[in-house]
């Protein structure tokens, strides 16, 4: 049924698509196709898999106030984790979200193939009012690293492959009240308080700053938030904090009364495109060297929230990129734990290869000391290859 | 005496930087270009729709290439943020981002978004006259005021005498050595106006890679509040 549904949706709108070619304004499709080699040692032993992914997005704009979005992420695994990790196919198949748009069409010893739908709402504007419903990315977000501010729908940094992100099966309710102002409410569905949230942002801007304030209920907790965006002097300051305390006991909050989630970062750029990014997130119930610290690593797709960004109660993030030619950048991020030994460095190379392909060369390394028998040293090691076309 | 035929110099090398500047930004605009950065063995294109008023506000809209599509630039007075529809997120960009390449280019943010007025942060002197492919051209010296948001230690345009079109824009460091030449050519009919369609940007320490943008649409005067200027229409502009 669920497989119906899903292919039932792509063969409308690529029709839509195809009728109106004539009329671009009507419908909009685009996408991209990638192909990621990852090499992953660990536990003495090389991982390796193959993922074909591609991305359809299509957007129908019937008239000037209403406008509807589908976008569709398609994988194929093909490697070691297919093979060797048992319920592999129900961790790729796993979500957050109350409908389930995702399926395996293809799960066979050697090969997984995915197809989800991550985006599916109707937009309606009128006036300063705008009005979201169906699976939409809720980004209350402002830092680039971490996001405490993110109650809906939380992403792991280190799953960089997933640029667009997890959405909400939700509805939102925007009004704009100044250029840079305005007021939202959100609702996500859900069966029960595990995974209910429902909570208001204000935004304002005032002093060169934006601000934004929130409220509601996340998970079982009394949520209250804050966020800015700004600058010290040329260099742009944002931050934004998360206070959560139970109301209901949920799978979520058992483990504290109180739980407080802040982010500070501070980015500059110099005129010769060298970017730096430093941040500083503090987590107020998490230890300061938890044993497996990084055991959540793309682990837990499937409950991965807020709280979980980070294990340790001190992270800090460091980020430098540079764009050698036009074709050519580099980057290096670095989160160091303090108050425990484990590290995570990620140096990434980008090249465009031709007009709308890229080449990335990725590689993400975690150091800490081994749970089991205390040694120190690299716990993973991750290096990946992606080509892709995007049209 | 000489005070005051100094004066009247001033003035006159500012009028004509403030004809020049009307006559390409209009009180408000909107308008399609390309721009394709070059280099000896490669090329790569960008295309965009843009609006403006002043050199307040100003919006950018990405139509191309597929990578970037959609993504818009926001400018207000000494603000600016980045939409990225993908992640439904708008980011504030750093002051010091302004001075930064565009996308890659041998422009600057600050050149696309008209954060620095060629009128008013600049003060302006004339000097002798030139010519340029058979055109007598005004030479003016722009010196940035200074507070002024620029890079420039000085900026030489030289400015068509009868139809106020800049043909020729050279860009010095603060040290006096050349950066950057712009070439502005392909004078046509575009929005009622007689203006330069193809801006050609060369730096002086590789002359053989530039960035050309080619205006495929513009219209001027087109009644744009300030409140066009908006993170709401950010996200709407298509």
């Amino acid at each position: 049924m669920k497989k119906r549904v899903l292919i039932l949706i792509g063969v409308i709108f690529s029709y839509a698509s195809f009728a109106q070619e004539s009329d671009e304004r009507k419908v909009t499709f685009k996408g991209y196709l990638k192909n990621m080699g990852s090499f992953n040692y660990f536990n003495d032993e090389l991982w390796v898999e193959d993922l074909t992914h591609n991305r359809l997005n299509f957007a129908w704009y019937p008239d000037e106030h209403f406008s509807v979005f589908v976008e569709f992420r398609n994988r194929l695994f093909l490697g070691d984790f297919v093979s060797d990790i048992p319920n592999y196919h129900k961790i790729i198949d796993s979500n957050n979200d109350y409908f389930d748009l995702s399926a395996n069409l293809i799960n066979s010893k050697s090969a997984l193939l995915n197809v989800m739908a991550d985006r599916v709402y109707v937009q309606w504007n009128k006036n300063d009012w705008e009005v979201k419903l169906g699976r939409q990315r809720i980004n209350w977000g402002v830092n680039l690293a971490w996001n405490p501010n993110d109650w809906f729908n939380a992403y792991s940094f280190f799953d960089f492959d997933y640029e667009e992100r997890p959405g909400s099966d939700a509805l939102r309710i925007s009004k704009y009240t100044g250029v840079a102002s305005s007021i939202e409410v959100a609702a996500k569905m859900a069966e029960d308080m595990d995974r209910f949230v429902g909570a208001a942002m204000w935004r304002i801007n005032k002093w060169n700053y934006d601000m934004q304030f929130l409220a509601g209920l996340a998970q079982g907790d009394l949520a209250l938030g804050t966020g800015w965006a700004g600058n010290l002097g040329k260099a742009g300051f944002k931050g934004e904090a998360s206070y959560f305390i139970p109301v209901t006991e949920t799978a979520v909050n058992q483990s504290y009364d109180g739980l407080f989630l802040g982010a500070i970062s501070v980015d500059y750029s110099f005129p010769n495109t060298l970017y730096l990014n430093g941040s500083v997130l503090y987590n107020s119930v998490a230890e300061l060297n938890p044993s497996f610290g990084f055991s959540f690593v793309g682990a837990r797709p499937g409950n991965f929230t807020v709280r979980n960004i980070s294990n340790y109660r001190w992270s800090s993030f460091m980020q430098s990129s540079y764009q050698f030619t036009p074709l050519f950048s580099g980057g290096l991020s670095v989160i160091v734990y303090p108050g425990s030994n484990a590290f995570f460095v990620n140096p990434a190379l980008t090249v465009s290869l031709k007009q709308n392909f890229d080449l990335d060369v990725v590689g993400q390394l975690f150091f800490d000391e081994d749970p089991l028998n205390g040694d120190y040293g690299s716990v993973s090691q991750s290096g990946f290859v992606r080509l892709k076309w995007s049209f | 005496m000489v005070l005051i035929g100094f004066q009247a110099n001033a003035q006159t090398a500012k009028e004509i930087m403030q004809r020049v500047d009307e006559k390409v930004r209009g009180t408000s605009n909107s308008s399609e270009m390309k721009m394709t950065i070059v280099r000896p063995d490669w090329k790569r294109e960008i295309t965009m729709k843009g609006w403006s008023l002043g050199t307040e506000y100003s919006l950018i809209l990405i139509t191309g290439p597929a990578r970037d599509k959609g993504q818009a630039f926001l400018k207000r007075d000494n603000e600016m943020w980045n939409w990225q529809p993908s992640i439904d997120r708008v980011v504030k960009l750093p002051p010091s981002m302004m001075l930064q390449s565009w996308m890659g280019s041998d422009f600057t943010n600050d050149d696309l978004v008209k954060e620095s007025s060629i009128v008013n942060d600049y003060n302006h002197s004339l000097e002798q006259d030139s010519v340029i492919n058979g055109t007598t051209v005004y030479k003016v010296v722009l010196t940035p005021k200074p507070d002024a948001p620029v890079v420039w230690g000085k900026v030489v345009c030289y400015v068509d005498k009868k139809e106020y079109n800049q043909l020729l824009v050279k860009y010095y460091d603060e040290d006096d050595y050349l950066v950057n030449t712009m070439v502005l050519s392909e004078i046509k009919e575009m929005g009622g106006r007689r203006i330069p369609t193809r801006l050609e940007m060369i730096p002086a320490d590789n002359p053989r890679q530039r960035t050309v943008i080619e205006y495929q649409n513009q219209e001027f005067n087109i009644g744009l509040k300030e409140s066009f200027f908006s993170m709401q229409n950010m996200k709407r502009v298509r």
